[in-house]
């Protein structure tokens, strides 16, 4: 009897072994290999390696935008969020570093070595904010946008587990389960200050020990060595985060790192890591894909010091302009010089500027739009530089800014006329200071207005050379509005000129076909473009595209910034070379003729330059001072040069400058004498 | 000295004592390799196991010297001293939550309920040994209260472990000790039916575990689960599992040696046994741990004493029942609970409450003819 209990007993707990050894068996036998394999996944390491990204170089090679080497502030996750578990551990550590290693010791001083690393925890902001100078709230928000970060990660990785177990019924308990993990991301450091100065990266490598949790890494920042020079093209970076990811659709586009063990996932090495940058305007966002670079990965065994595998990672691509950053250096220099007399409008105020010069075959040699900015700078002055409503500073005037042209575009009007036949070269239309007989107070020349006189009977070169209204109105007659926004069209005016860049989509604005519907409106529209006001506003870039088109006979090529781009060329119409060369008469004759409305700003110039000024009545409000006041006209220039044999079209506009031949021409000078000193222009003796 | 040397004498030349004796060794030295296995140069546990291997050789030895029988006198003494320490435990400050250790000043840590195993095992055989109403059901109550009292302690700790291991070796000994089958299994039934009422009573780690064990057996556990909750024992499968027929891969050994494994040296050191030896060696120690039990039931069976038996049988039992929950959260049958695997699991409480249960059975064993008490027991 008691010994048949015994053996139940017996019998019971053999069992139990046996069904752990069935276990055992298929656990060590027929799962062998899957366990194997499932090890080594384990004492593997997958480690991105980092890219580098490319960089932005002028015409001839000059860096204006590149990687370089930085220390970066960096807080542990944990160490941040004062993590009761990562102090416990840092306490351990540090007790170790002291060799405490006696159990008995380390269970008598641990609480107190916690407490102090709990209290050193606290300190970090306000160290932070003494060495690197940045207020409290900043620190905090800093922190915060970590914060902010690990949860976007943490929402991406559950939509990811979501979505690979959604099929399955209970997929979504299983996410939810998954939620409380902690993420890789939780466990590292985080930048806080990028781009530390040495000294202060000393201070904390040296002080390591009262700041647990802090580190100074290695990182990489972007520079650029020519700070405000073309600031707009080049363009700057920011950190990616959930609402640029959706913006760009780059939700799919997030970094995974591929398993180079079983070579079954691929990963995603091109994609974006929170954390990382990627370029927000001008150039860096237009090429951030070919920028941008692509990570490689290693597959380390622990405790090895040798990669098994790598793949490593491709640099950034190099991205070329056509922009020759130290012409441009120069006019800036010359234009921003203190006495601002380049800048200064017949207001005797300084407005602002901008400057375009295309090469024949639509490069664009320089473009320079003030206010400018110092790209190095952007992140801490991201604020004031989007809200200075008075100056704007983000606006690149040359690509994003219309004004009305004025009488700049009375040459393309002529070349419309002389091509469709409605006047020819020699034709002389007179001038009585007005264009109706009965009508003395509307569509009158200027030298009327002003001084009471009139131009009297004018040929088409001496009707360039003074600006002459009533001729150019009688054209804009001649030509009549549909035909006219035909011409429009050919010169690009007031749309997409085909520029890689477009900052704020702005194409300017011209008459909309609709007013044709209206006989006398469409009549009146008609006359007031032939002097280049009405409905009708252009960009400095679309000028300068206009002229050459003009000085090309009709052809059009989109300007362009990249050396990549391919040449596009477009010709809408004809224009005759007897045409241009009646155009280019005129227009040297606004540069040399005795009456010349630009005369006296070049003269004693060698070099031979030929364009036609404008004074653009603006009807917009000026900001001065956070007021707003009625702005003078704005003042243009665009010409070319050399005049004989023309290489380079430059438009210049001076917003509110007032007249064209005295303010917005000597820019145009100062240009050419620094394209002439860098060598673009032929020595003339 | 020269009783001592007697006693020792008497061990050696009796046949039952050498199996637990050989068990008992074997698995002490397993214990000592995969510790150093486990461990990271310079943490010097294997070596610390060394110096508790040997004191608790000298135990075993200072638990021959009593006769068994005077020991059971003083049982419920020794078991109300138990239970006051497990009261005072919860004076003591918290470590990772739970409040399972006294702090000597001497350096080491006392684990009460390390103590409580053993007493309460003496007071159960103390009072089953002449107590024939246990074949009644109403019998069966006062035992089940003296088992409740330390396991809702210990609960309350908490460490469900080592409570469970409290109703379960009352059973082991009810069986020996007689009750009717049909009252236990009734008792069995109903309290697997009840147990699914006790879950919303847990911590919500220890609900975690259990969770998690189900999502894993059932195959759902995606990586998330693996790299979360289910860490831990999914690395101890890995680890069991890359060992093989005959253990030593590459890849396992790698595994443990980065500390891949939380607790290896400890709760898991079963996987590292797995990872070295593979399922020979795996099969080869549960072999001993039930040699181990063979040999109690030899000594049991042929013990003349009913306190003697029973003692014997509650505490190889205890030893078993920890090795069959300590294998089966191993291989992941059984959610993770802090039970150490006896003899081989690093930790001096627990290696020493071991060899205390190995000394007594010793101390029985060579006494077992001589104490010619009335076998008035069950029968």
């Amino acid at each position: 009897m008691l010994n048949r209990r015994l053996i139940i007993l017996f019998v019971l707990f053999a069992g139990a072994m046996a069904g752990l050894a069935l276990r055992l068996g298929q656990l060590q036998i027929s799962e062998a290999e899957k366990w194997q394999a499932e090890a080594r996944t384990f004492v593997h390491r997958h480690t991105p390696i980092e890219t580098a990204r490319g960089s932005i170089v002028d015409r001839n090679g000059v860096i204006v935008a590149q990687d370089v080497h930085c220390y970066d502030l960096a807080i542990d996750y944990r160490a941040m969020n004062r993590d009761d578990r990562w102090i416990t551990r840092t306490a351990r550590q540090r007790l170790r570093e002291r060799d405490v290693v006696e159990r008995k010791e380390i269970l008598e001083q641990l609480p107190r070595e916690k407490e102090l690393v709990a209290n050193l925890l606290l300190g970090i902001p306000e160290a932070i904010r003494q060495q690197c100078g940045i207020s409290r709230e900043e620190v905090r928000a800093r922190f915060n946008e970590i914060h902010t970060r690990i949860s976007l990660l943490r929402q991406d990785r559950w939509s990811r587990v979501y979505s690979r177990n959604k099929d399955r019924e209970d997929g979504v308990s299983v996410a939810d389960a998954d939620l409380k993990n902690e993420i890789k991301e939780e466990t590292v450091s985080h930048t806080v200050v990028p781009n530390i100065r040495d000294g202060v990266a000393n201070y904390f490598r040296q002080h390591a020990g009262e700041y647990p949790g802090l580190v100074v890494v290695d990182s990489q920042r972007r520079d650029y060595p020519y700070k405000d020079v073309a600031c707009h093209l080049i363009g700057v970076m920011r950190p990616i985060d959930k609402a640029w990811l959706d913006r760009e659709r780059l939700g799919r586009n997030l970094f995974d790192l591929p398993n180079l063990l079983t070579e079954e996932d691929t990963g995603n090495l091109g994609g974006y890591l929170p954390g990382d940058r990627a370029g927000e305007m001008g150039i860096e966002a237009l090429e951030e894909k070919k920028l941008r670079g692509v990570r490689g990965v290693k597959l380390m065994e622990l405790g090895s010091a040798d990669a098994e595998r790598r793949i490593e990672p491709r640099q950034g691509g190099h991205v070329q302009m056509t922009l020759d950053i130290k012409l441009q250096e120069a006019i800036e220099k010359a234009v921003m010089e203190p006495s601002g007399k380049l800048r200064m409008g017949a207001d005797n105020q300084t407005h602002a500027v901008a400057i375009v010069v295309l090469d024949m075959e639509g490069r664009v040699l320089v473009m320079y739009s003030s206010s400018t900015y110092d790209l190095n700078l952007y992140d801490e002055q991201r604020v004031e530089l989007n809200t200075n409503t008075e100056e704007m500073p983000l606006i690149n005037r040359a690509l994003s800014a219309a004004y009305p042209p004025g009488s700049t575009i009375k040459p393309l009007v002529a070349a419309a006329a002389l091509s469709e036949g409605l006047v020819r070269a020699q034709e002389t239309i007179t001038c009585n200071g007005h264009l109706f007989a009965n009508r003395k107070d509307q569509f009158r020349c200027l030298r009327y207005v002003n001084y009471g006189l009139t131009h009297g009977p004018l040929p088409l070169s001496q009707a360039m050379e003074v600006s002459c209204n009533i001729y150019f109105y009688t054209l804009g007659q001649r030509l009549g509005l549909e035909r006219f926004l035909t011409w429009l069209d050919v010169f690009s005016l007031g749309r997409d000129t085909g520029f890689e860049l477009r900052t704020g989509n702005v194409d300017g604005n011209i008459p909309s076909r609709e007013v044709l519907q209206d006989a006398s409106t469409a009549a009146a529209e008609s006359l007031q473009l032939g002097i280049g006001q009405g409905r009708l506003a252009v960009t400095p870039l679309q000028m300068a595209n206009a002229y050459a088109t003009m000085l090309r006979g009709g052809e059009e090529i989109a300007p362009r910034i990249l050396a990549s781009t391919p040449e596009v060329r477009t010709k809408r119409a004809v224009i005759s070379p007897a045409t241009v060369a009646a155009l280019r008469e005129g227009m040297e004759l606004v540069v040399h003729g005795e009456k010349g409305t630009a005369r006296t700003v070049f003269a004693g110039m060698k070099m031979r330059v030929a364009g036609k000024t404008g004074s653009a009545m603006t009807g917009r409000k000026m900001r001065v001072q956070g007021l707003r006041v009625d702005g003078d006209s704005d003042a243009w220039f665009v010409g070319y040069v050399p005049a004989d044999k023309p290489q380079y079209v430059i438009s210049a506009v001076m917003e509110f400058g007032g007249h064209g031949g005295s303010n917005a021409a000597p820019m145009v000078r100062e240009t050419v004498v620094q394209m002439e000193n860098f060598g673009y222009l032929p020595k003339v003796d | 000295m020269k009783k001592l040397r007697e006693l020792i004498l008497r061990v050696l030349t009796t046949h039952a004592a050498w199996p637990i004796l050989i068990c008992v060794g074997l698995l002490c030295m397993v214990s000592v390799l995969a510790i150093e296995l486990a461990s990271k140069p310079g943490e010097g546990f294997a070596d610390r196991q060394r110096l508790f291997v040997g004191v608790g050789a000298a135990i075993v030895i200072l638990t021959l010297i009593p006769n068994f029988q005077s020991i059971g006198q003083g049982s419920y003494v020794f078991f109300g001293i138990g239970l006051v320490m497990l009261v005072a435990v919860f004076f003591t400050q918290s470590v990772n939550g739970a409040r399972r250790w006294f702090q000597t000043p001497i350096g080491f840590s006392l684990q009460p309920s390390e103590f409580a195993k053993i007493t309460y095992v003496m007071a159960l055989a103390w009072y089953l040994r002449y107590h024939r109403n246990i074949r009644e059901l109403s019998g069966l109550l006062p035992p089940f209260l003296l088992m409740l009292i330390p396991f809702v302690l210990i609960l309350m700790e908490p460490d469900l472990g080592t409570a469970l291991l409290f109703p379960l070796v009352l059973y082991a000994m009810l069986i020996a000790a007689g009750a009717k089958l049909r009252h236990l299994i009734v008792i069995a039934v109903v309290t697997a039916l009840a147990l699914p009422g006790a879950y919303p009573f847990l911590k919500p780690y220890q609900q975690e575990r259990i969770t998690s064990l189900v999502v894993s057996i059932s195959g759902q556990g995606g990586e998330e689960h693996r790299m979360g909750v289910g860490y831990q024992p999914y690395q101890a499968r890995i680890a069991l599992g890359s060992g093989g027929i005959t253990g030593q891969g590459p890849e396992g050994a790698q595994h443990i040696k980065q500390g891949l494994l939380p607790e290896a040296h400890t709760d898991f050191i079963y996987a590292v046994v797995g990872t070295q030896w593979g399922f020979v060696g795996c099969v080869g120690i549960l072999l001993l741990y039930l040699g181990f039990f063979a040999a109690s039931v030899e000594i049991a069976a042929t013990c003349r004493d009913p306190f003697g038996r029973l003692l014997v049988i509650g505490l190889s039992s205890l030893v078993v029942f920890q090795v069959v929950i300590n294998v089966g959260m191993t291989v992941g049958i059984f959610p993770v609970v802090g039970i150490a695997l006896p003899f081989v699991s690093y930790g001096g409480s627990s290696l020493l409450t071991n060899m205390v249960a190995a000394g007594l059975l010793l101390n029985v064993s060579v006494r077992r003819q001589a104490n010619a008490a009335p076998a008035i027991g069950v029968r």
